[in-house]
This record gives C-alpha cells, structure tokens and sequence, in this order.
C-alpha cells in the first residue's frame, strides 16, 4: 500500500469572491460556500471567520478541526464512513493536503443527549493555552455551525459536522489538478529483519456505553470509518490514518490531531532506519465489564503478537475508567513478550492518590505527557486560583455553562480555567518530571 | 480493626489492585448492583444476591484484597415466596 501525500502550505487565507488555493494562499469565497451549506435545511447559523497565531482570540465551543485533504489518485475519500462517505478502504495513491491550517467546527450540539460528555475544549491563539496546544500554531478558519434544536441530538450531529466535511472538502478541491509543492511517499516496504518490530496502539474513546445507545455512537466521537460503536481491535495501516480512517469530534482528539500524529509520523519516518513499523492496532475503550475489558487487551496483544511485534507504543485519548483498557493492554503485551510503552497523562496527584489509576509493575516504560490541573506558565491568580488570561476576542459563543450541575452563566472570553489536556499524539511540549 | 468495607465494582480488578480488602464482583459500571436487561423479578433477584454477597464479604476474614463473586452464592429466596 502506497500513498503519496501532497502537501500545500497555506501562509494565509483571505475571504474573497472566488475559492482558490494559489501561491500559498487560500482564498475562500464565504458567501458562495455557506449557501451551500445553508442548502441543508437543518442548518440554522452558518458563518466563517478567521483566526490567526497570535491573536487574542479565543475559539468556544470547538467539537471538531479538520485538515482538508482530498484524494486525487486512489480508492476511497478522505475522512471516509463518517456522516455517510464511502467506505472504501483508504490509503492508496495520492492524497491532497491543505497544511497549516484547519477548519475549526465550532458548535453548541452535544455528543450525545445522555449527559456526561459536555464540549469542554477552546482554543486560545495567544497566552498560555496556545502555548501548550498545536492548534494555536495554525492559521484557523473557523466555521460557525448550529442545527435546528428540535431535531434529535443524533441528527443536529449528524447536520453539522456533514456541514463542516463539505466545507473541507471543497476548500480541498483547490488543489485539483495542481502540482503539490512538497510529497512525501509513505510506504511500509520490507526493510532489514533485524530491526525492531514496532506496532502503534491507539486507544479510542466509544460513547456507546456512557450514550447509552449503540445507535448515538454511530458517529458522534472518534470513528473508525464512521464507526465508534464498542468493537473488537482494529488493524489498520498507518495509510488508512493518514487518509482520515481514524476521524471525528472528540474532546482534544480532533481529526486534525489524528491525520497529522505525530507518533505515526515518527514511526513511518524512522521504519527502515531504525525500527520496522508493522502497522497500527486501534482499541475501542469503555467497555463496561471486567470480562469486556481484559478479553479487549489480551486479544490486542495476541494480534501485536501474530504481527510479530517486539514493542508497542500505547497511548490514548480519554480518562476515567477506559484506563483499564489501557493499562492492561500494556500488562498484556509484556507478557506475551511485547514490550509496552505507555504515553499518558497523569491523574492530579493531590490527595496521595497514585498519578495513575492503575499502576501496574508490567508498565515498567511511561512517558508522562503533563499532569492535569498544573498550572501552565503565564497563568495569574484570579480569587487565588491560576487562570488563563482574559481574550480580546470570541469566535463562537460568548458565554458558557459551568459548575457542579451546569446551571452557572460565564463569560467565555473571561479568564478560564483550561480544558482537560490529554494530548497523547506527542504535539505536546508538556510532561511530568518528579523533582 | 475499624470497619469492614465491603466495595461492589464492576470493574472489580482495580480495586484489589489498589489495595481494597473486599471487593464484590458487581453487574456492568451501568448497572453495579443488578441487571435491567433481565427484568423486574430477576432483577431484583440478582441485586439482592450482589447485596448478600456484600453481607458475606463483611462477616469474612480477610487477609489480603480478595474477591467475591455473586455468582458463589447459593440461589435466595425471600420467605414470603415460600409454599
């Protein structure tokens, strides 16, 4: 499986009455683009505005960011399966990518209606919290999508982010026909035997369980080819990923972060000169029993172990209980004779409470990426409590919803607290050092 | 000595690995204590059972984190319902 992908750079993107990639610059006929998005008549509020590095500007509520890519050669569609793209399976050809920017959806629906998983995720583009994200790097075009309240959740979902696909996909039509300024081949050729065998395990979130409903999770977070029902291991390779197999709204883990991790990219990059890449497992989590759980881990590692694999790299993309998941995954490859190495995020360590919820002595290899709840550099102190700084400027909404049961009214563009950070793709700057 | 605990969980591995001295073997993290699926009787039934393992697991020495499963236990029935 061979997959070229072209690269685009865009240094700026200008509102314009036409729509074109030229020159490094993205022109983008807004008018033009909403009235086709506005020819979807669930669609209520549909605008875009622009925000760059830098600015004092804060991006509330973000459910999704995508990099607009597009296949030119090869079977399938980027982003496949979700909101109803063809499932043909990715990674063949050659894939067009705008880079340097993403297009941010920023939207009120919820995941689901069952409660529990509320947006939480913002994107500063100066100050501390752009700091620590790789989004506050990008040039991001941010698209303002609200769907008819009386429709289900399901469908609002379902009205919104199909929105946001169209838009990127036409943004990634400029591309077309033109000669991409960078390529680069990825291709998992065989390579000398005696390098280490490395597979890539990333565990993803499912919102079955905590939805309630098989159906709500059809596509309301992290998908695999629009799938993010609870399901046995997927093996994928890193092609499929790099086409947007793995997509979809999820906290911190947008489409953008899973298309462009970095963890895969290393992998592929250094497979032939220092390592050999066997491909990628992916791990539903949440399961719900003991039972469910474990059978997940030892069937990943069995499979790691049929690939041949002598390391893993395990990382994932949520918190709570999909930790078990997680953490036995790893005990279960150690002891197949794969060693496991853990890249997470650490629970607060306050209270005496182990950093993680389930230190096991097999997870012998952790790469901490932060600890929760630390303040980042630049933080003051408003009431006594570190708070990121003030914005000038909201794209979105102005206000939003806090406290213990969610019936508390605050300024968005105020001083905040900053979201849970479980950035496990390797973006990071952060980690946890004991000192 | 203090208390006795006795911790119903689903996802019972994490507690005896973290060090819980009775740990009961609970349904689904939806559902801890009984089973919905099954219908109001059995329902009950088994909640009633998880319970009484609970109770068990109180009256029992223990030495280290140790599990115990429902499923042990004799079938119950409530006196009302004998003939």
């Amino acid at each position: 499986m061979r997959l070229e992908l072209g690269s685009f750079p865009v240094r700026d993107i200008v509102f314009s009455n036409r729509t074109r990639w030229h020159d490094g610059v993205l022109e983008v006929d807004a008018r033009a683009l909403l009235e086709e998005v506005r020819a979807d008549s669930r669609i209520t509020v549909a605008e875009l505005e622009l925000a760059r590095p830098g600015e004092s500007i804060r991006i509330w509520p973000v459910r999704d960011a995508i990099e607009p890519r597009v296949k030119v050669e090869g079977p399938g569609v980027a982003y496949p399966g979700i909101c109803g793209r063809p499932i043909d399976t990715v990674g063949q050809g050659r894939t067009h990518r705008l880079a340097g920017m993403s297009l941010v959806e920023v939207s009120e629906v919820l995941p689901h209606d069952a409660g529990g998983d509320y947006n939480s995720i913002f994107y500063d583009m100066s100050g501390p919290w752009a700091d620590a994200i790789p989004m506050s790097k990008l040039l991001n075009l941010c698209f303002l999508v609200e769907a008819d309240s009386s429709l289900t959740v399901l469908d609002q979902n379902d009205a919104v982010h199909r929105a946001t696909l169209l838009l990127a996909d036409k943004l990634a039509a400029t591309t077309v026909g033109l000669e991409p300024p960078e390529r680069e081949v990825f291709e998992l050729k065989p390579v000398d035997p005696a390098l280490p065998r490395v597979v890539y395990m990333p565990c993803l979130h499912s919102a079955q369980a905590m939805s309630g409903n098989a159906t709500n999770a059809f596509f309301c977070t992290t998908t695999t080819y629009g799938l993010s029902q609870l399901s046995a291991p997927w093996i994928l390779h890193p092609n499929e990923v790099l086409d947007g197999a793995i997509t979809g709204p999820y906290r911190i883990a947008s489409s953008w972060h899973m298309a462009n991790n970095p963890i895969l990219l290393e992998l592929y990059r250094r497979h032939g000169i220092d390592l050999n890449f066997l491909g990628v497992i992916a791990i539903r989590t949440e399961w719900t029993t003991m039972h469910e759980k474990e059978l997940m881990c030892l069937q990943t590692a069995k499979i790691a172990k049929m690939m041949g694999a002598q390391g893993a790299i395990v990382a994932w993309d949520a918190g709570g209980n999909e930790f078990l998941e997680v953490i036995h995954t790893v005990r279960a490859c150690e002891r197949e004779g794969v060693k496991a190495v853990l890249l997470t995020t650490e629970d607060d360590p306050t209270g005496d409470a182990p950093t993680l919820l389930e230190p096991l002595p097999e997870a012998d290899a952790i790469v901490s990426a932060f600890i929760p709840g630390t303040p980042y550099p630049g933080m003051a102190p408003v009431d006594g409590v570190p708070m990121l700084p003030p914005m000038e400027r909201v794209i979105g909404s102005p206000t939003r919803l806090t406290g213990p049961v969610r019936d508390e009214v605050i300024a968005s563009g105020g001083p905040l607290l900053p979201p849970r950070y479980n950035d496990t793709y390797g973006f990071g700057r952060l980690s946890g050092v004991e000192y | 000595m203090g208390i006795p605990v006795a911790m119903i969980s689903a996802i019972y591995e994490l507690p005896l690995t973290t060090g819980a001295n009775r740990v009961v073997r609970g349904a689904r993290i939806e559902h801890v204590c009984g089973d919905p699926s099954l219908g109001p009787e059995k329902d009950f039934e088994y909640g009633l059972r998880i319970t009484r393992t609970a109770l068990k697991a109180l009256q029992t020495p223990v030495d280290k984190p140790t599990l115990f499963n429902p499923a042990d236990m004799p079938p119950v029935r409530e006196a009302v319902h004998a003939s």
